[in-house]
């Protein structure tokens, strides 16, 4: 049988959208930055709790000066699609969904900035220099 | 041999009947979720007749406190999230074991689906730490808020649970599709 030309369209690979789980990532790399290493983060696929939510990732502090303790700080969800992407954060009342980019930037540098955050942070630090 | 204690306190104030059951049966560690009893008091009771005295163990896990009779340098934190802390407990002279203690969200809250895939989750997540710490040694404890025979319970992908220690001791499993 001969084969055929491809139908696949020549553009069907490029894309200039950023997967949220790309995003997660750089915000991991640059929080070792913050805390000279004391405190890393690091991102790990996840089990999804919801049908129309599959790709699940992780958010996860490091300590590695504790043994490499790990506290799970938040997770995300989303479909095939990258957004909606849903938020799952232990201060949220509920999960959020951020329908865009925009949003799910305003959504992280919340987390971030959460006291909750910014304690466990601070006390990871402390129990890495006694 | 070790004694656990688990409770889930409901906010209730209640740390005379939480010392006395320690007391009861010589309790090493104490582990409580809902626990509105602030530390200073809760150790005032522990302490009243306790020899060695308990204290609290450091934790970042919001849902669960855990004191011990013995110093916190034997049970260091491993892995947490808000609901779950797993603990490596190395007591001298004894084989590390891994003290898991979770309270999962109740029915009013979470569907028997999300309930199960956390159970999935709990799973893996143990399973990870084993797998770093080399061994299988494994004591979880919690309140799961679920039924014993729910799917996650059970599920050999969640937390294969059976009815009895023989079952379990025969670490022989035949998975039924």
């Amino acid at each position: 049988m001969s084969v055929r030309h491809s139908l696949w369209p020549e553009d069907i690979a490029v894309t200039d959208e950023v997967a949220p789980v790309v995003i997660l990532k750089e915000q991991a790399s640059l929080l070792g930055q913050r805390t000279n290493n004391l405190v890393e983060a690091r991102v790990l696929p996840g089990q999804s709790h919801y049908s129309e939510y599959p790709f699940v990732y992780y958010f996860e502090l490091v300590a590695p000066a504790l043994d490499h303790y790990r506290y799970r700080l938040f997770e995300i969800a989303h479909g095939v699609e990258f957004y909606p992407v849903r938020i799952e954060f232990e201060e949220f009342a509920t999960p959020r969904d951020a329908p865009g980019e925009d949003e799910f930037l305003l959504e992280l540098a919340a987390i971030f900035s959460s006291d909750r955050t910014k304690r466990i942070v601070s006390s990871l630090i402390a129990q890495s220099k006694a | 041999m070790r004694t656990f204690l688990f409770w889930n306190l409901n906010g209730k104030r209640i740390e005379q009947l939480v010392a006395n059951l320690a007391q009861l049966h010589d309790v090493d560690l104490v582990i409580l979720t809902e626990c509105a009893i602030p530390t200073a008091v809760m150790l005032d009771a522990l302490n009243q007749d306790a020899s060695p005295k308990f204290h609290l163990t450091e934790g970042e896990c919001r849902e669960i406190v855990i004191y011990t009779r013995f110093s916190s340098q034997f049970l260091q934190m491993a892995f947490e999230t808000s609901r779950l802390t797993i603990r490596r407990m190395r007591l001298p002279d004894t084989d590390e074991i891994l003290l898991a203690a979770v309270h999962h969200p109740s029915k009013l809250h979470w569907r028997d689906g999300s309930q199960n895939a956390e159970c999935h989750g709990l799973s893996s997540s143990i399973r990870r730490i084993e797998d770093e710490e080399g061994h299988r040694r494994t004591v979880l404890v919690g309140d799961f808020n679920m039924n014993p025979f729910q799917e996650g319970v059970v599920a050999a992908n969640g937390l294969n649970a059976v009815m009895a220690r023989g079952v379990a001791a025969r670490r022989k499993t035949r998975v039924v599709l």
